[in-house]
């Protein structure tokens, strides 16, 4: 993968295999993050159209708490209030970033980002390193360290820091070039 | 103190004395101004990179302040990123969990 300043904007060159790599990982976080859906419950679809869910819950998965945590970090009712009000539009707008990304995705051709496009990599990009990295337990010390070859999270590992290369190269590249 | 109530006590008669004031410490500033702040956590997935990033675009902090805060956040383990009234906060926070960092609100 080439990562190249060009512009206002970046433009991406992808490997045949990173372009299939990432179009797999942008589908699983959608599917993370599409809420479930009870289909005997009755929603109020004016609430579900300004992003309100009455009946949310704080979720038992630790990527979805990563990615929606608590506001309120002692007040267990005020944060479940607060999530009502926020965490499905987190999750909508989590989703139509990825899907920007992915209608972008074409193979074999390089991938010019204005600087719209460029802000929905880079949120897209770390919504991937979240979850990939809550799954693996990062931890600063086990970023640091080498991971033993026959641990079965290495290919994992491998993955998380080719998107920590493309998201630190984004930011540079896009975000805190020199003119 | 409920307005109306002294209002209506007072409606015939001439006022010559100030009421009572309550026996607080008053500071207008940080009681009134600014009661509510916002947290910025560690983590370690966020690059620093990507946080001085979102304090930049997200609040309009000059790059200075906005790496000064990320270090915050990165060698004291917090931050508080920006004060105001709760729903202020409660929007920041909500912002911030749209760029993924781990955010929260309490009282100053």
């Amino acid at each position: 993968m080439k990562i190249e300043r060009e512009g206002p904007g970046v433009v991406l060159s992808l490997e045949e295999i990173e372009f299939h790599l990432l179009r797999d990982l942008v589908d699983q976080l959608v599917t993370l993050a599409t809420p479930d859906v009870d289909s005997d419950k009755q929603e109020d679809e004016l609430a579900i159209l300004v992003g309100i869910d009455s009946d949310a819950s704080k979720p038992s998965d630790p990527v979805l708490t990563r990615l929606y945590p608590d506001a309120y970090p002692e007040d267990a009712e005020a944060s479940l209030e607060f999530r009502r009000f926020t965490e499905r539009s987190l999750r909508t707008a989590s989703i139509d970033r990825a899907a920007r990304v992915r209608a972008r995705l074409v193979p074999q051709q390089d991938i010019s980002l204005d600087q719209e496009g460029w802000a929905d990599w880079v949120g897209l990009v770390n919504d991937l390193r979240l979850a990939l990295g809550t799954r693996l337990d990062i931890s600063e010390s086990l970023e640091e360290s080498e991971m033993a070859e026959d641990d079965p999270r290495a290919p994992l590992f491998d993955l998380y820091g080719w998107l920590t290369w493309m998201q630190d190269t984004l930011i540079n590249e896009g975000y805190f070039h020199e003119d | 103190m409920r307005l109306g109530t002294t209002a209506s006590a007072c409606h015939n008669e001439v006022v010559t004395t100030a009421p009572a004031l309550p026996d607080v410490e008053w500071d207008l500033h940080t009681q009134t101004d600014k009661p509510w702040a916002t947290t910025v956590w560690d983590d370690p997935i966020n690059l620093m990179s990507y946080v001085t990033y979102v304090f930049m675009e997200y609040f309009k902090y000059p790059k200075e302040r906005a790496d000064h805060l990320m270090l915050l956040v990165h060698n004291e383990g917090r931050a508080v990123v920006s004060t105001g009234t709760r729903e202020e906060m409660e929007r920041d926070v909500a912002a911030l969990h749209g760029y993924g960092l781990w955010a929260t609100l309490a009282k100053d």
